[in-house]
């Protein structure tokens, strides 16, 4: 709630951003200054999830967590991405005429409003107490207890709810409890304003030279002004960093699919590993993600493939020493009680759990007329012959809706239909990671409609 | 229009939401336990205050030791901000309240004057 | 069609949006210190001074066990499942343990304490902070 506090954030945030310009510089490269201000938004995020993955690992091997630690991993993230800039240089982009233009009418204004919508977001969020419950439950106190305790507290992390729940956030907002100074669990959601601006500024940037402003600002507008969005961005908690590490790594992908550039598939490596440690059902998001990347490659396989199964691959390594650290407590509530196919003894459950799936993810006073908008961006792709983008967002819709209906299916506690208040249903969270994304995805698919091919088709 | 000029309109723009709230508004705040002192500078309802305290196993011991010494009326209550306030209500001047500081001063409290309420 | 859809809702929502996160940012900036510290508790915590007296009283590398029971006077139906939770979050660093010497009481009989206990403090109302004697 002090200066210090919000100044501590600053620091924080912009040392986050250090690491990122850092692997991106090794990645991608930049061609000027404007371009790298434009990757900033992209920077940003792989420094989250790469000091966020790190600190996650360091925690699970017993490395004591201070400060020490928090500016050693990140300069010790820069010193790698130093080293490997030179054997990388292979994957930047060729130097090609910047397709951005000025500063347009649309950018100006919509731009504007974004900022607007931001601004009065960190008003509201500066002095909000902690009200979440899942936030003061276990996320919170487990940052709290790495912040005190200097690690993965035996008792804390046993004791508190959900204790398979990998500790990414918990790690990022222990890291911010120290830069701030105090364990301000007020000030924290000023850390999750950070999240969302970058996460803006990330698609803002990945878009601008792509598609046209007016695609790409309502849009991405419309998804921050979305009343779930809005009201529940800035919980300490995990849900919208996910949705944010997913739609990301989604829109990556996408553009991968259809520009075969490598740093674009090497960016949504780390992306995915951190949404597989933030939340449990990154698991299930992840391999949405995949197996959609996977079917919109079906025509070049031979060349895509081998290059989706090492970057799925290291993502699922750098997860797997968490799970390491719960299964070797005899931590469980990972699956359901049943187990994963457990399904089939309850099928009765399979179409009322479709039905709330789909209407959790249409649910107009939650996320407006977003997903009607992706599922209308879709088949206009279709019909206008673009093949890879709506091939790639079809399937990721598609496998994730059925992986929202197959987690109310299969945990057998949760009543049908499910009509649980918004702030504590799961299942609405589960559906904001394809809202979110839709904010990166809706403007490139509507482009492709527009142009009536997407970029691959001309690739050899 | 100049680059440059183009962007100071930008920034301007940027900066009016905040400006429009600060005009409105006034500055931001930032909380602490202090808010809930309120310094007395007019007269008025006033209480003399004898302290704050995590707990009322402290405050209980001044406000005893208060009201031993003859400072009748003297009360303890959390205060909003987390403490607990040891105090002694229904001075109705600041000269009055300087007074009953001065006398407090000499059985040994170091006593503020602060706006009731 | 899609590009207008989007523009629509989304400059039509983003005034609603602009408003609704004033009206937060007015009511967080009016709450008082307590209430803001306390935030989600609020609907639980029957009586913030038993967790602010446990937090002056335990010193932050001990440990408390909260003993929560039905005879807390205004309680709400969240309060007796989840005030451990809200305290274990409270009131870290400070360990909740099974054998602690201190004990908050938030509507447990202290007669059937497993050990004698001294009230430290009562806050009427069935919550009470006490510490094993024996």
């Amino acid at each position: 709630m002090t200066v210090r506090a919000l100044l501590g954030l600053v620091v924080f945030n912009a040392f986050l951003l250090v690491v990122g310009v850092a692997v991106l510089g090794a990645l991608r490269g930049w061609r000027s200054w404007s371009d790298l201000v434009r990757c900033s938004g992209l920077a940003y995020f792989l420094g989250v999830a790469l000091v966020g993955v790190a600190l996650t690992v360091e925690l699970v091997m017993g490395v004591p967590f201070s400060m020490a630690t928090i500016l050693l991993t990140g300069l010790g993230l820069v010193a790698v991405a130093l080293v490997l800039r030179a054997p990388l240089t292979a994957w930047h982009p060729s130097p090609s005429p910047d397709r951005v233009r000025g500063l347009g009418f649309v950018t100006f204004a919509f731009g504007l409003l974004v900022v607007v919508c931001l601004e009065a977001l960190f008003r509201a969020g500066r002095l909000a107490g902690l009200s979440a419950w899942d936030a003061w439950a276990f996320w919170v106190p487990k940052a709290k207890a790495i912040y005190f305790f200097g690690g993965l507290d035996e008792q804390f992390f046993r004791e508190l709810v959900n204790p398979t729940y990998p500790p990414l956030v918990p790690a990022l907002e222990a890291a911010a409890f120290h830069f701030m100074g105090s364990a301000d669990v007020v000030t924290l959601h000023v850390q999750f304003w950070f999240f969302a601006c970058g996460f803006a500024a990330a698609v803002a940037g990945l878009l601008a030279p792509r598609v046209t402003p007016i695609l790409l600002w309502p849009f991405l507008l419309l998804v921050l002004v979305a009343p779930r969005v809005a009201g529940r961005n800035l919980d300490p908690q995990a849900d919208f960093l996910l949705d944010y590490f997913f739609a990301l790594a989604a829109l990556l992908l996408a553009l991968w699919l259809v520009e075969r550039e490598p740093w674009l598939l090497a960016a949504a490596c780390p992306l995915m590993a951190a949404a597989l440690l933030t939340k449990r059902e990154g698991l299930m998001l992840v391999a949405c993600l995949v197996v959609a990347a996977l079917v919109g490659s079906w025509r070049h396989r031979g060349h895509a493939w081998p290059r989706l199964g090492l970057v799925a691959g290291i993502a699922v390594v750098a997860a797997i020493p968490w799970r390491v650290w719960f299964s070797s407590r005899d931590l469980t509530g990972e699956l359901p009680s049943a187990g994963v196919l457990g399904i089939f003894d309850d099928a009765d459950r399979a179409w009322p759990a479709l039905a709330s799936a789909l209407s959790a993810l249409f649910d107009y006073d939650l996320w407006l007329v977003i997903v009607p908008l992706a599922v209308a961006a879709v088949i206009l792709g279709y019909l206008s012959g673009a093949r890879v983008l709506p091939t790639f967002a079809l399937t990721l819709y598609a496998l994730t809706t059925a992986g929202v209906t197959w987690v109310l299916w299969a945990f057998t506690e949760l009543e049908l239909p499910f009509e649980q208040d918004e702030g504590v249903n799961p299942i609405v969270r589960l559906s904001g990671s394809l809202v979110v994304a839709s904010a990166a995805l809706v403007p490139l698919l509507v482009d492709a409609a527009w142009r009536g091919a997407d970029a691959a088709e001309e690739l050899p | 229009m100049t680059r440059a000029a183009t962007w100071v309109a930008v920034l301007a723009l940027v900066l009016a939401y905040p400006a429009y709230v600060l005009v409105r508004e006034g500055v931001p705040s930032f909380p602490s336990r202090d808010d809930c002192v309120k310094p007395a500078t007019t007269g008025g309802d006033i209480d003399a205050v004898f302290g704050y305290f995590d707990t009322e196993h402290e405050a209980v011991v001044v406000r005893d030791r208060a009201l031993e010494v003859g400072f009748i009326g003297t009360e303890m209550a959390w205060n909003g901000c987390g403490r607990v306030r040891v105090a002694v209500g229904g001075i109705p001047t600041l000269e009055v309240g300087r007074e009953f500081a001065e006398q407090a001063r000499g059985v040994g409290f170091e006593v503020t004057l602060e706006q009731a309420g | 069609m899609c590009v207008a859809v989007a523009i629509v809702f989304g400059l039509v929502y983003l005034v609603r949006t602009v408003d609704r996160l004033g009206d937060a940012a007015a009511t967080h900036a009016a709450e008082n210190f307590d209430d803001r510290e306390f935030a989600g508790g609020n609907a639980l915590v029957v009586d913030k001074r038993a967790l602010y007296e446990a937090r002056a009283l335990i010193p932050e590398d001990g440990s408390y066990r909260l003993v929560a029971g039905p005879r807390v006077e205004g309680a709400t139906e969240l309060t007796e499942p989840y005030i451990d939770q809200f305290a274990r979050f409270f009131l870290m660093p400070r360990r909740p343990d099974p054998d602690a010497d201190w004990i908050i009481c938030y509507g447990c009989d202290p007669a059937e304490l497993d050990r004698p206990a001294a009230v430290v403090w009562d806050g009427g109302g069935g919550i009470s902070v006490l510490e094993a004697t024996g």
